[in-house]
């Protein structure tokens, strides 16, 4: 038996795998400048200019991403020249998009290459009926039906995405021991999630991409991302479940000695965003779901920047926004 | 009116000629074995053919007499005069010219002036048992990745990448069935056992008509058919494996039966250990077994009816299974037993009938049946006693895929004049493809049990093909091979047709110098998924599907081809090809487990492949061998509007490698004694790597930013093997000891890369390197052979 196993343990002893170091190219690892300038219709346009740091070499526990605060940022939008000042750690443009505009941006800083950027605002989504839902809240567990309407346009690549967020306001009442009434006010910001399990939509992974948890035929989360390939010239209506009770739920009857009202205020927002967004967009959500690019097991991720000399995105939304403010009184 | 006819009479012209034909079959005088591509030449004439792959042959001649002479690399040439009156049988027996003693030794052309076929590497299959390998373990996958035009995948894998082909662009025919999985032991071992195997064909374009299904390469290997005369056999063992064939006549010069047998051992030898680490750990109450094996049979009889009629009957199986077993039986705990197992493999089996209709007529008929599966299966059983009653929980869980085949087809050879030698056929085939299966069941005491099943459904496919080829000598010097190829594949209710011309010329300058060239068009009706970059047993072929559409190349390729005093044949080819309806996986996609919705993770886009192989081979002499050298690019573009991979722009394939060279070179100064050395070197393969991170709001605040899609290079490949044959006559047979030594050198080459954060207590700081690992460091193998 002996003599059987000294070859097998010399074999195991020399599979034994070696570890080397790779060398790797040094111009590879110079920071790069980072832009983040995802816009939208309808409020000014903020521009945040970092460094960023070479994934490989020495790093300290202190390290971040230092802050460009020394940049020339201009814009040209249909031929008019915008200049960014600094707020706050981003660059502010005094221009607010449009539909249809066609904008540059350029970034310059002492002793840098300059950076650019070309992109166009999308058209407005084409939405029509939105209805919202009244509270249930005596039943959580009832879904909570949401119905937007989109048209796409034909003979165009259109990208849209959808969210649905939710603020609580709760006006409480305490009644003390003297019966004298306390009134507390508390507001809640709520990430609503949702789900959506619209075959045309999101059975069908290859148009719709998602952002949130993933079911196999369920979307499940904050935002919806897709492209038109299937709705391509058509008018379709999307329906959105939430699950979530409204946080006053909570506040039973048990407490007799409680009254309480619940403002709640439900956005609904459609957005159309232009190709470039979409792609970063999606490639940034499949990162950080991505625990490593060289994941044996999962197919490598590349985020999108369009960003000339740099890393980043540029890109404006042009978005619809929807309210819905209802009241419960139990 | 008038017109179409005279058209008609000149397109059948060829057909209608008045000649005689001689026929017959091609045989080693010593064993009876079938010769395969051996030459008859009528020297009058100047006309000739190769035996095919049955070792029959027709030669249609209009002359009255012929001077035939019969030659065949490695036997003693025949020469036959004889007057034709009327239509010949003609059977040769050639004898071998290499006896024991003789010095000088005769190798198998890889590619010669001569011949018409494009793109066609004939694989010297005698060569390749003399090249080193890992294991000591012939390995006829490996030994193609030395030849131009074919690269390995990663270190060690016996997945071949042809012309910047996919691995699943191989179509792998074992005497003309195809195998789905040819791989062991995740693909550092191949299916094809070395000692069953008696003719091996690659083609990397210029696919004959008869040929079709994938679009890079056609690996076409014929098994033996054993030795009508008397029982031969020979016993193998290595390090890692055992090996037995034995063939020979069940009724002599009528029956013949070969078979093989392989098997590795790891698992016998790993199992004291295994078994007294349990025992240790349980106190004595607990048993294990664990391990990995595989195996290969592959068995071939073959009845020969007459000298117009043969049969043959081939089976192939070639199971892999991991396993482990775990039994306890403790007082105070109760019984356990966890099992789980993986199991996977391919069996192949055909029935086969060869029949001479005419002399000019030579027919074959086979039905072939080929499966794929896999098997993963996971089994808890507990039992115990509280308060003396008996409890008992079980669960299992079982994953099940597979692909299998139902083909019938039926081939005929025509030799219609001097001139033409016409191949025609059909081919049906029903696959059945079951994606994944899952099953979990699950009892207890006092509960009711739980069983349930998911993705039981099945895709069926129908797929049919067409075909006709005509190698047609318009003069002496210019041969023409042409065909098409009608194919079709109805799945999903939905039929996806194709017409693929085919067309590969020669023409000959002089005896020695010939120039090539050939166009093919091929078309794909299935994919293989595959979330990894090494070869897993859980790869799943799927269909083509109403969504995604077959895969389809055009390749264009042209070359000379030139024999120096028929010593040293020297050939350069190059190549463009044109892929259509690629798949790559989206970003992030993941596959282990999960194939349904596929086709959501996936995107298609285009790739092309060009390139410059360059092949000088020694036939003769003591030392023989080949050089060969590659260069190559092969590039990818997926822009589809919102399914972009690497923003729309073009970008190398994983396994471009832009330069890739190998040499083989064997020494045999005697019968007693032969070496092999064998040196490879190739640019490495790309990978996708991160080199910046990116401030993100996401848990992780950064984001890890890559340039572009396979942006980084891996350091080359390169490795050197070595091996020796001491060969001995012994009373009853020969024996040989083989020593081999893979990676002579120690090269340490990637087979994995990854980042890796050290942290120094000094200074707090840490430090983020590339690494890379390596599979195989210098690796010598010794093993026993005995032939009788």
């Amino acid at each position: 038996m002996k003599k059987l196993l000294i070859p097998l343990l010399v074999t195991i002893g020399l599979l034994t795998a070696c570890e080397k170091q790779i060398v790797i190219d040094i111009e590879d690892m110079e920071p790069r400048l980072v832009v983040d300038a995802l816009g939208t219709t309808g409020a000014p346009l903020s521009i945040g200019i970092t460094e960023s740091r070479p994934v490989f070499g020495p790093h300290t526990d202190e390290e971040g991403f230092p802050r460009i605060a020394d940049a020339t940022v201009t814009l040209t939008a249909n031929g008019t020249v915008y200049n960014a000042s600094l707020v706050d750690d981003r660059y502010i443009l005094p221009y607010s998009p449009q539909g249809g505009d066609r904008l540059t941006l350029q970034i310059d800083m002492p002793g840098r290459p300059s950076v650019s950027a070309e992109a166009t605002v999308p058209a407005e989504p084409l939405v029509g009926e939105v209805s919202f839902p009244a509270l249930d809240i005596d039943n959580p567990s009832n879904a909570l039906s949401f119905f937007a309407t989109i048209t796409d346009r034909a003979a165009s690549n259109d990208y849209y995405y959808i969210t649905l967020t939710r603020f609580d306001t709760i006006y409480l009442t305490y009644y003390s021991i003297d019966s004298l009434p306390i009134q507390i006010d508390t507001i809640y910001d709520s990430e609503t999630t949702f789900e959506c399990d619209d075959p045309l939509v999101v059975t069908d992974m290859n148009v719709i991409d998602m952002i949130g948890e993933m079911g196999m035929s369920t979307y499940y989360g904050q935002q919806l991302l897709f492209n038109d390939e299937r709705l391509d010239g058509h008018t379709h209506t999307i329906e959105l479940n939430t699950y979530n009770p409204v946080a006053g739920y909570y506040y039973g009857a048990d407490y007799d000695n409680y009254t309480y009202e619940i403002h709640c205020t439900y956005i609904l927002e459609v957005g159309s965003v232009s190709h470039d967004t979409y792609l970063y967009l999606k490639t940034r959500q499949a990162a950080r779901d991505n625990d490593a690019l060289l994941n044996l097991l999962s197919e490598p991720v590349q985020v999108h920047s369009n960003i000339e000399g740099g890393i980043g995105i540029f890109g404006v939304s042009n978005r619809k926004v929807f309210t819905h403010h209802t009241v419960y009184r139990p | 009116m008038k017109r179409f006819l005279i058209l008609v009479s000149l397109l059948l012209s060829p057909f209608i000629a008045i000649c005689q034909t001689v026929s017959g079959t091609i045989t080693d005088a010593t064993t009876g074995e079938t010769l395969i591509g051996a030459t008859i030449l009528d020297e009058t004439s100047g006309k000739g053919t190769v035996s095919n792959a049955y070792g029959r042959y027709t030669l249609t001649l209009k002359e009255d007499t012929a001077l035939l002479r019969i030659s065949y690399i490695g036997y003693r040439t025949e020469h036959r005069n004889m007057s034709l009156r009327g239509n010949r049988q003609l059977n040769i027996a050639l004898s071998p010219s290499v006896e024991l003693d003789e010095v000088t030794i005769t190798a198998e052309r890889i590619n010669s002036p001569q011949v018409s076929q494009m793109s066609a590497i004939e694989v010297p299959v005698e060569q390749l048992k003399m090249v080193p390998v890992i294991f000591g373990e012939t390995d006829v996958l490996k030994a193609i990745q030395l030849l131009p035009g074919v690269q390995s995948g990663t270190e060690g894998m016996s997945g071949i990448y042809v012309r910047g082909g996919g691995a699943d662009e191989n179509l792998f025919l074992l005497d003309g069935v195809p195998l789905y999985n040819v791989n062991h032991l995740g693909g550092f071992f191949s299916a094809f056992n070395g000692d069953a195997i008696k003719n091996v064909t690659l083609y990397k374009g210029s696919f004959p008509a008869r040929f079709s299904g994938r679009i890079s390469s056609v690996l076409d290997i014929t098994t033996n058919n054993g030795n009508d005369r008397s029982w031969h056999g020979g016993l193998s063992v290595g390090l890692m494996s055992a090996k037995v064939n034995v063939e020979g006549p069940i009724i002599k010069e009528k029956t013949t039966l070969s078979l093989s047998l392989r098997r590795t051992y790891g698992d016998l030898l790993i199992q004291p250990i295994i078994m007294a680490v349990a025992l240790s750990e349980t106190e004595g109450q607990g048993t294990a077994n664990a391990g990995y094996y595989f195996y290969d049979l592959n068995a071939k009889v073959t009845h020969k009816f007459s000298d117009r009629s043969r049969l043959y009957a081939m089976w192939y199986s070639g199971d892999d299974e991991a396993y482990m077993r775990f039994r306890s039986n403790e007082q105070e705990l109760g019984k356990e037993h966890i099992k789980l197992g993986y199991q996977w493999g391919n069996l192949a089996t055909s029935l086969r009938w060869n029949y001479e209709l005419t002399p000019k007529l030579f027919m074959n008929v086979t039905g072939s049946f080929t499966r794929y599966r896999q098997r993963l299966g996971l089994g808890v059983e507990e039992e115990w006693i509280e308060e003396g009653q008996l409890y008992n929980e079980q669960a299992d869980i079982t994953l099940r895929s597979g692909i299998s085949d139902l083909t019938g087809r039926v081939d005929f050879d025509y030799a219609s004049s001097p001139d033409h030698a016409v191949k025609f056929g059909a081919v049906l085939t029903h696959h059945l493809f079951r994606p994944q299966v899952q099953s979990v069941n699950s009892s207890a005491t006092d509960e009711a049990p739980f069983s349930r099943t998911v993705g039981e459904s099945t895709v069926s496919a129908g797929e049919i093909s067409l075909y006709a080829e005509d190698d047609w000598s318009l003069t002496e010097s210019l041969k023409i091979d042409g065909g098409l190829a009608l194919t079709g594949f109805l799945v999903q209710d939905r039929f996806y047709p194709s017409v693929q011309p085919r067309l590969s010329g020669r023409l000959l300058l002089s005896d020695d110098l010939s120039v090539k060239a050939g166009y093919s068009y091929m078309t794909q009706y299935m994919h293989l998924l595959s979330n990894s970059n090494i070869s897993l047993p859980s790869d799943l072929w799927v269909p083509v599907t109403a969504r995604i559409e077959p895969m389809n190349s055009h390749q264009v390729a042209a070359g000379v081809v030139y024999s120096w005093r028929s010593l040293i044949d020297f050939s350069v080819e190059g190549y463009y090809k044109w892929m259509n309806n690629l798949l790559e996986y989206k970003p992030g996609s993941t596959f282990l487990g999960n194939s349904t919705g596929w086709e959501d993770m996936v995107c298609m886009g285009r790739g092309w492949a060009y390139g410059i192989e360059f092949l000088a081979q020694k036939s003769f002499g003591e030392i023989t061998g080949w050089l060969g050298y590659t260069w190559s690019r092969t590039l990818r573009q997926f822009d589809s509007p919102g399914e972009e991979l690497n923003g729309g722009r073009p970008f190398p394939a994983k396994y471009d490698r832009i330069h890739d060279i190998s040499i083989a070179l064997q020494y045999k100064p005697n019968n007693r004694f032969d070496a092999g050395i064998t040196w490879v070197y190739s640019t490495g393969n790309t990978a996708t790597l991160a080199m910046q991170q990116i401030e993100d709001d996401s848990w992780r605040g950064s984001l890890e930013f890559a340039e572009s899609r396979n942006n980084f290079r891996l350091p080359a490949y390169h490795r050197m093997d070595i091996s020796v044959n001491f060969h001995k006559q012994k009373k009853h047979g020969i024996r040989t000891w083989n020593i081999s030594v893979y990676n002579l050198y120690n090269r340490q080459n990637p087979f994995l890369i990854y980042p890796k954060t050290t942290y120094s207590y000094r200074d707090g700081s840490t430090y983020t390197g590339l690494y890379q690992r390596s599979l195989f460091p210098i690796l010598p193998s010794v093993s026993y052979i005995y032939k009788f």
